[in-house]
């Protein structure tokens, strides 16, 4: 359990996220996620359990990805692979297009009118949309 | 047959005519800040950068008025989870159970999780909330609100509430019963069919003798529908506090409210129902709201 901590903690720090943030927090792995709940979350008993606290990671074959929302709830720490995108560039990730970038490769924290948004992957020179279905849809609908 | 009318509720309105005239009349939008994600001044920027009115709701901190908005969740602070659209009525009942920190709760029909995501404000994301809800489309929206305002407290369960057989016992409980919504009314003043009011006040007995079992000696349950419907109000508290061992309290949130009823045409219920609340449209040009406060006996 703590090496999924450090592991965990090691990540986001590559996004200028301290320790500090997960204060008070678990860490739990449930198939190939990582969910982030409050210290000493209960599993309820004889209960058809669907989800509990924050999917913050999904296990990848070559790592860790982390999940839009846990960037949307670290964004106050993130200061580093950040990737700040206009309307146009947004809206054209939401498309599946991907944005020409030169930033180093692996996951990326969007950045959208200084908020950061969500998740995308930058391959070397190019960017593409990580952001889950329903947030995309949301996005649009404000482009639009 | 003709179906029954709001007017079914003439006699027991103190006002109304300000009660019809609030049910015919377009609501003001209200939000309720999430402290999981912003703080409160920077969403207050961010609602006054794109709405024209924000005004904060004197008897709740957490609660700003938009004023008539057409559509207050198009914003990008929104859809960041940043605030929750959500009638002020609807806000009542998690301020009345009004749970500790590190506690454990149940909220028996939680989707789509207004009131759940207002438990883990309150709460300040510690504890446990079991937010369960036997219904799966409405499990999607209960999950996808819980993880848009990043609600670490939360387990999300899929059950019938009415019939959980479970060892776990709950510090509070909440009952937000499925209810004829009467008080979500607007313009339209028909009511449901008397049958579903009956059937409904059947399931709403069934929830609330389940809190009963499952709420922890001297724990806290409160019982909530957005309906007027005596029967599913009174009728339902009435008849399961004199079966089991439930104390009524008293409310003490300061804002406009009616006292429960002691009777409604030839049904008389007990006299502690005056301890509970009736929150007309009116009241705070919001929706209709019953709330009760039960304490199990230790």
């Amino acid at each position: 359990m703590q090496s999924l901590r450090k592991e965990v903690e090691e990540y986001f720090a590559s996004f200028g996220v301290p320790k500090s943030a997960f204060a008070g927090k678990e860490f739990v792995r449930v198939g190939n996620s990582i969910w982030l709940v409050a210290k000493g979350l209960k599993k309820p008993q004889e209960f058809n359990v669907q989800t509990s606290g924050l999917r913050i990671m999904h296990i990848v074959k070559w790592g860790l990805k982390p999940t839009s929302f846990a960037l949307q709830l670290l964004a106050k720490h993130i200061n580093k692979r950040i990737c700040e995108v206009d309307e146009k560039e947004l809206l054209n990730l939401i498309e599946g297009k991907p944005l020409a970038r030169k930033m180093e490769r692996g996951y990326v924290a969007l950045k959208f009118k200084g908020k950061i948004i969500g998740c995308a992957l930058s391959t070397g020179k190019k960017i593409y949309s990580q952001l889950p279905k329903l947030l995309m849809q949301s996005f649009k609908e404000l482009l639009q | 047959m003709q179906r029954e009318t709001l007017y079914r509720y003439r006699d027991i309105i103190s006002d109304f005519d300000a009660f019809m005239q609030a049910i015919k009349s377009e609501r003001i939008v209200t939000v309720r800040w999430n402290p999981h994600k912003v703080t409160r001044a920077e969403l207050i920027e961010e609602l006054e950068e794109c709405f024209a009115s924000v005004e904060e709701v004197e008897w709740y901190k957490h609660a700003f008025r938009l004023g008539k908005v057409e559509k207050p969740g198009k914003t990008l602070a929104h859809a960041l989870g940043h605030y929750y659209i959500q009638e002020e009525s609807a806000m009542l009942a998690a301020l009345v159970l009004n749970p500790e920190k590190d506690s454990y709760v149940l909220d028996m029909c939680a989707a789509p999780g207004g009131k759940t995501t207002q438990l883990s404000a309150l709460m300040e994301n510690t504890g446990t909330i079991v937010a369960n809800d036997k219904s799966i489309p409405r499990l999607k929206s209960l999950v996808a609100n819980v993880s848009r305002l990043a609600c670490l407290n939360v387990v999300v369960t899929w059950n019938d509430a009415s019939k959980l057989a479970t060892k776990e016992r709950f510090d509070y409980i909440l009952v937000d019963a499925p209810c004829t919504a009467e008080g979500n009314l607007q313009e339209k003043i028909t009511l449901m069919p008397r049958k579903t009011r009956e059937n409904l006040s059947r399931l709403q007995k069934a929830l609330l003798r389940k809190a009963c079992e499952l709420v922890k000696p001297k724990g806290t349950i409160v019982y909530c529908t957005c309906t007027f419907a005596p029967e599913e109000n009174e009728r339902v508290v009435s008849s399961v506090v004199q079966e089991c061992d439930l104390k009524v309290l008293p409310l003490k949130l300061k804002l406009p409210h009616e006292k429960g009823l002691e009777s409604f045409g030839s049904e008389g219920y007990c006299s502690e129902m005056k301890n509970t609340m009736r929150v007309y449209p009116h009241h705070l040009n919001s929706g209709g709201a019953y709330i009760a406060k039960l304490k199990k006996r230790g």
